[in-house]
C-alpha cells in the first residue's frame, strides 16, 4: 500500500507544480490572441499559397521532365 | 535553453507542461492524423538563438535572391542545369550585391541562371556523353560558386570583418579531457581537421549594414520561395518515379519531397547541429561561449559534419536503390545534385540567422513544407480513379464534386468526412484547430518581474518566458533520430524485403490504397507512432512501447539539457502523451513559432522606427 502512495506521489505533485504554473503564467488575451491568430494565419496563408502554385505548376513541368 | 528564471520545481514544471503541452495539441490533433512528436518549433526559433551564437561567422546571401532567380529559370528547363544554374547563380548574384544592389543582383542571377540551365538542358539532351558533361558542369559550378573569392562569398569561412587567416584558429583551447577517451580522440581530429578546411567552407557573412525592414522581408520571402521551388525541383536521374517515399517520420520532422533537390530535406542541417550541440551541451566538445574563435570553430564543424551526413546520406539513398536502380554516372550526378541542394538549403539558413532575414531557415522550411502540404490536401485537383469513380485529391474539391454527383447526399458527406484513401475535410478541420491551439499555447508565457538594481520600485521590466521554449530540444532530438530510422529502415526494406536482419530492423507495407508506406513490423513498427487511434486500440503494446521509450528519452535527454544549461531544477520532465498518427505536430508547432517569431519581430521593428514612419 506504502508503495503505491510513493508511486503516486511523484506524478501528484507534479500535477499540482503544473496547476501552479499554468495558473501563474499569464495567458494571451482574447485580443492579444485573435491578433496573433491572424497573423500566423496570414502567414500561413501566404506560405500555403505559394507552395500550392509552385507545385500546381511543377505537375505539368515534371511530366515533360521526367 | 531552460532560461526560467528562479524557480525550482517551476522550472522543471515549465519543462514537463512545455513537453506534455505540445504533445497534448499533438495528441489533440493526433485524432485526426498529426504525430506527436516534438514541437521542436520553437527549436526551431529557439535553436535559431542558439544556432546564431554558434554560428558567430559568415558571409553573405547572395545566393538569396540570385538564387530564387537562377531556381525559376532552373525549374522550367533541366535538372542538371538547373543545379548548376542555382549555383552559378549564386555566385554571380554574390559578385553583384558586392555593389550593392539586391535588384541587379536578381538581374544576373535570372540570366546566369537560365544560360548555365539552358547549357545544361542542352546537354543532358545529348545522350551519355552530354550527362558526363553536364556532371562537370555541375561540379565546376559548384566549385565556383563555393570557392569564388568575390567579397560576398567569404571563403576562408569565418568572422565578418577581418579578413580571417587561418592564424585566427591557433588560439583555441585546449583538447577536452574529460569524456570518453573515444570522444577525446574524436574531438582532436575533429579540430585539427576543422582547422585545415574551415577555409573552404562556403560561408555566409554576416550583414555589415543593418538589414532594413523591408529588405529582410524579402529576403526571407525569396528564401521561402527558394525553398519551395526546390523541393519541387525534379532530379535528373531518378528511375522509379511513383515509389513511395522516405517515411512519414522523416517528412514531418525534415521535409523536402521525394526526387526532389531538396530530398534530404532539412535533415543533414539539423542533425548536425543537434549533434554538435548535444556534445557540447554534455561537455563532450569543451566549447567556450564566450570565445569568438571558439563560436567560430564550432560553427565551422557544425557546418562540414552537415556536409559529410548529406553526402553519406544521398551515397546510401542513391545506392541503396531510393531512386531505383541506378548506376554509374547517373548515380554520380544524382549524389551531386543532392549535396549541391543540402548546401544550398545550409546557405540559405546561414543567411537568415546571419540576419538577412527573420527566424532560421530551417524553420521557414518546415513551415513552408506544412503549409503546402495542408493546402494541397485540401485545394488540389488532382483526380485519382478509385473503386468508386474519379475522386479529387482536395478535400473542398472533393466535397464539391461528391455532394454534386452522389445521389445518396448523406453518403456523400460522411465519404467527404472520412474517406481513408485520400485526405479528407475531418482532418483538415482538425489541422485547423491545432493549429489554433499551438498558437494559443504559444502566447503563454511567464512574466518574471526584473528589477534594476539601481532603479528602485519605479520600474519594474518584465521578461516573458514562453512556456513553448523551455523544452524542445529533447523532443527534437527524438523526433531526429526516430526520424532518420525510420528513412534507413524502409530504404533497406525496399532493397532487401526478403533479408531477416532488415525485416529486425523495420517491415513496412502500404495501407488504404495510398502510395506511402507505413511500418508494418519489427523495430521499425515500435519506433513510430501508431497510425491511427484504431491503431492504438488493436495494438496497445506499440503504443505502450512507443511512448515509453519516447518519453523516457526526451526525459533522459531534458535532464541532460537542464544541466548543461545550469539550471538545478529537478527535471521531471514526463510527458503527457495521446497518439499519433501520421501527420505534423512537429511541424505545427515549427509552423506557429516561426511565424510569431516573423510577428514578434515585425512589431518591434514597427516600434523601432520614427514616429511618422510607422506601419501601423
Amino acid at each position: 500500500m506504502d508503495n503505491i502512495t510513493d508511486i503516486i506521489d511523484g506524478p501528484k505533485q507534479f500535477a499540482k507544480d503544473s496547476i501552479n504554473l499554468i495558473n501563474k503564467c499569464t495567458k494571451p488575451t482574447q485580443t492579444e490572441f485573435f491578433q496573433m491568430a491572424f497573423a500566423i494565419g496570414m502567414g500561413f496563408v501566404i506560405m500555403g499559397f505559394i507552395g500550392f502554385f509552385v507545385k500546381l505548376i511543377h505537375i505539368p513541368i515534371n511530366n515533360i521532365i521526367v | 535553453m531552460a532560461v526560467i528564471v528562479g524557480a525550482g520545481p517551476a522550472a522543471a514544471g515549465a519543462g514537463a507542461i512545455g513537453a506534455g503541452s505540445e504533445l497534448l495539441a499533438g495528441g489533440a490533433l493526433a485524432g485526426a492524423g498529426f504525430s506527436a512528436t516534438t514541437a521542436a518549433t520553437a527549436a526551431g526559433a529557439v535553436g535559431g538563438a542558439l544556432g546564431a551564437v554558434a554560428s558567430g561567422t559568415g558571409v553573405v546571401a547572395g545566393a538569396g535572391i540570385g538564387a530564387v532567380a537562377a531556381g525559376a529559370g532552373g525549374a522550367t528547363m533541366g535538372v542538371v542545369g538547373g543545379a548548376a544554374g542555382l549555383v552559378g547563380g549564386a555566385a554571380t548574384a554574390g559578385s553583384i550585391t558586392a555593389a550593392g544592389s539586391a535588384a541587379s543582383a536578381v538581374a544576373v542571377g535570372t540570366v546566369g541562371g537560365s544560360f548555365s540551365t539552358g547549357l545544361g538542358a542542352a546537354l543532358v539532351a545529348a545522350g551519355p556523353a552530354g550527362w558526363v558533361a553536364a556532371a562537370a558542369l555541375v561540379a565546376c559550378g559548384s566549385l565556383i560558386a563555393l570557392s569564388t573569392a568575390s567579397p560576398l562569398m567569404d571563403t576562408k569561412g569565418s568572422h565578418s570583418h577581418s579578413s580571417s587567416k587561418p592564424a585566427a584558429f591557433k588560439a583555441i583551447p585546449a583538447i577536452p579531457t574529460t569524456g570518453l577517451s573515444f570522444a577525446t580522440i574524436l574531438a582532436k581530429l575533429h579540430v585539427k581537421s576543422i582547422r585545415a578546411i574551415a577555409g573552404l567552407l562556403p560561408a555566409i557573412k554576416t550583414p555589415d549594414y543593418k538589414v532594413p525592414f523591408g529588405e529582410k522581408i524579402v529576403w526571407t520571402f525569396s528564401a521561402g520561395v527558394v525553398l519551395v521551388l526546390g523541393s519541387q525541383m525534379p532530379l535528373f536521374g531518378v528511375q522509379n518515379v511513383g515509389a513511395s517515399d522516405a517515411g512519414f517520420a522523416f517528412r514531418s520532422v525534415f521535409a523536402g519531397n521525394r526526387g526532389s533537390l531538396f530530398d534530404l530535406g532539412v535533415a543533414p542541417l539539423l542533425a548536425s547541429g543537434l549533434l554538435l550541440q548535444t556534445l557540447a551541451a554534455s561537455k563532450h566538445i569543451a566549447l567556450d561561449w564566450d570565445r569568438r574563435e571558439d563560436r567560430a570553430l564550432f560553427s565551422a564543424a557544425q557546418k562540414l559534419t552537415a556536409i559529410l551526413l548529406a553526402v553519406a546520406l544521398s551515397v546510401f539513398s542513391v545506392f541503396i536503390g531510393v531512386y531505383g536502380a541506378v548506376s554509374g554516372i547517373t548515380a554520380i550526378l544524382l549524389v551531386a545534385q543532392l549535396v549541391v541542394g543540402q548546401i544550398l538549403v545550409i546557405l540559405i539558413d546561414e543567411a537568415m540567422q546571419q540576419g538577412y532575414g527573420f527566424g532560421s531557415g530551417y524553420g521557414l522550411f518546415i513551415a513552408s513544407h506544412l503549409a503546402e502540404n495542408m493546402f494541397w490536401s485540401v485545394f488540389s485537383f488532382a483526380s485519382f480513379k478509385t473503386g468508386k469513380g474519379t475522386e479529387y485529391e482536395g478535400s473542398i474539391i472533393a466535397l464539391v464534386q461528391l455532394v454534386l454527383t452522389r445521389r445518396d447526399k448523406f453518403r456523400a458527406l460522411k465519404e467527404a468526412f472520412y474517406r481513408k484513401n485520400l485526405p479528407n475535410l475531418s482532418t483538415a478541420i482538425v489541422q485547423t484547430a491545432v493549429l489554433g491551439a499551438v498558437s494559443y499555447l504559444n502566447g503563454i508565457r511567464m512574466e518574471v518581474p526584473l528589477q534594476h538594481s539601481k532603479m528602485r520600485g519605479a520600474q519594474t521590466h518584465k521578461f516573458p518566458v514562453k512556456l513553448l521554449y523551455s523544452s524542445n530540444y529533447p523532443l527534437l532530438i527524438v523526433s531526429v533520430a526516430l526520424g532518420l530510422y525510420s528513412y534507413v529502415s524502409h530504404a533497406l526494406f525496399n532493397r532487401f524485403p526478403e533479408n531477416m536482419v532488415v525485416r529486425i530492423f523495420g517491415v513496412w507495407k502500404a495501407y488504404d490504397n495510398i502510395a506511402q508506406q507505413f511500418p508494418h513490423g519489427g523495430l521499425a513498427y515500435y519506433l513510430s507512432p501508431p497510425r491511427t487511434l484504431f491503431s492504438c486500440l488493436r495494438d496497445p503494446i506499440q503504443f505502450a512501447i512507443f511512448s515509453t521509450l519516447f518519453i523516457w528519452s526526451a526525459t533522459k535527454l531534458s535532464e541532460l539539457w537542464t544541466e548543461a544549461a545550469g539550471t538545478n531544477a529537478k527535471d521531471v520532465s514526463k510527458t503527457l502523451e495521446s497518439q499519433s498518427p501520421h501527420g505534423t505536430g512537429t511541424g505545427c508547432a515549427v509552423l506557429i513559432t516561426f511565424l510569431y517569431q516573423f510577428f514578434e519581430i515585425i512589431i518591434r521593428e514597427n516600434m523601432e522606427r520614427p514616429a511618422g514612419d510607422q506601419l501601423f
